[in-house]
Order: C-alpha cells, then sequence, then structure tokens
C-alpha cells in the first residue's frame, strides 16, 4: 500500500520535473518571438503616436534641416534646445567635428561643450524614449 | 493509491476528463509560469497549457 503511494508521487514529481522543463523552454522561446515582434513594432508605434505633432509646419524652425525629421518626438526636443547646445550637437553628429574644435569655434573650454554636448544626447534620448544603445 | 499513475494512463490513452482532472491540477502552476512581470500573458498561458498536453502524450512512466 505505502509502496504503491510512493510509487506514484515519485511518478507526480517526475511529471513534475518534466513539465517544468518544457514549459523553461517554452518561455525561453516565447520571450525570444515576443522581444523581435516588439522590436519591429515599437518604431511604428511611436511614429503614428507623434505624427501629430509634425503635422504643424508653424512649428518648425528656419533651419531647413528641421523639416527633414520625421520623427515628431524627436523633433520637438531638438527645438527645445538652446541654440548653442543645437549648434554643439550637430557639429558633433553630422558635421563630425571634434568637440575641442566645437569648444574653439564658441570660444569656450573643451569640459563645457562636452558636459553640454553630454547633456544634450541624453535629454534627445530621454525624450524619443530609446533606451542606452550606442 | 495509485491516483496519479492511473490518472495519467487514462489521459495518455485519450481519456478527456483524466486530462481535465490533469490540467486543473497544474493550473495553478501555468498560471504562476504566465505571469510575465506581473501581469498574466494570456497567450503564453495557451502556450503552456499545449506543453502542458503535449508533455501527458509524451511522458512515460517507469
Amino acid at each position: 500500500m505505502r509502496d504503491s503511494q510512493y510509487k506514484s508521487y515519485a511518478a507526480q514529481n517526475q511529471f513534475t520535473a518534466y513539465l517544468l522543463a518544457a514549459i523553461r523552454n517554452c518561455k525561453r522561446t516565447y520571450l525570444k518571438k515576443h522581444a523581435d515582434v516588439m522590436l519591429m513594432e515599437l518604431p511604428f508605434e511611436r511614429y503614428t503616436e507623434t505624427s501629430e505633432v509634425s503635422d504643424e509646419p508653424a512649428l518648425f524652425s528656419s533651419l531647413p534641416l528641421m523639416q527633414q525629421l520625421e520623427n515628431g518626438r524627436l523633433l520637438a526636443a531638438m527645438q527645445s534646445l538652446s541654440k548653442r547646445e543645437r549648434y554643439i550637437f550637430l557639429s558633433k553628429v553630422l558635421d563630425e567635428k571634434s568637440l575641442s574644435e566645437i569648444a574653439h569655434t564658441l570660444g569656450i573650454t573643451y569640459g563645457a561643450a562636452a558636459m553640454s554636448y553630454h547633456r544634450t544626447v541624453k535629454r534627445l534620448r530621454d525624450a524619443v524614449g530609446g533606451e542606452n544603445r550606442e | 493509491m495509485n491516483d496519479f499513475i492511473t490518472l495519467f494512463t487514462l489521459a495518455k490513452d485519450g481519456d478527456a476528463v483524466a486530462v481535465e482532472t490533469i490540467l486543473n491540477m497544474y493550473r495553478p502552476l501555468l498560471y504562476k509560469e504566465s505571469m510575465l512581470q506581473g501581469i498574466f500573458d494570456e497567450d503564453l498561458f495557451q502556450e503552456l497549457c499545449l506543453v502542458l498536453l503535449n508533455c501527458i502524450a509524451k511522458f512515460t512512466i517507469r
């Protein structure tokens, strides 16, 4: 009697272990698939969410570059920057000037230019909602 | 008390009631595993139910 009960419990334990391993595998593939789908879907959602901002041409500043920005949130963030911050950011990213060069043309120290640049990058990243990806 | 072994062999032979009993037995575990960051994921729960059914078909009691 006791022996058969023990056997039953042992069988159930084995089955539970088997099931747990299968669940772990299934979950891993499911999460991976899910993550891939989210990566594909997010940019589109972001774009549709914020498209109304870029529908207002009055907001565009005199810079022709600004009109090329499609992402509404990025546009809004770029417009919230001061003129100097925008200059530092754009000449670093687009014109690929070094920070010391930028500092020299603006007549500020290297440290001030670097600090302003990194602060701008962080602000833009927060505004766009991106992760810490270089 | 040969409960689980008989139940399992019945389920393996395709007895719907036995399968449902096993499913009900493991439902809390499946619910627990379907929680992703504190949110219940219905799709994952369905997948895990399928996994359980697959396991019943594949597992053999030695």
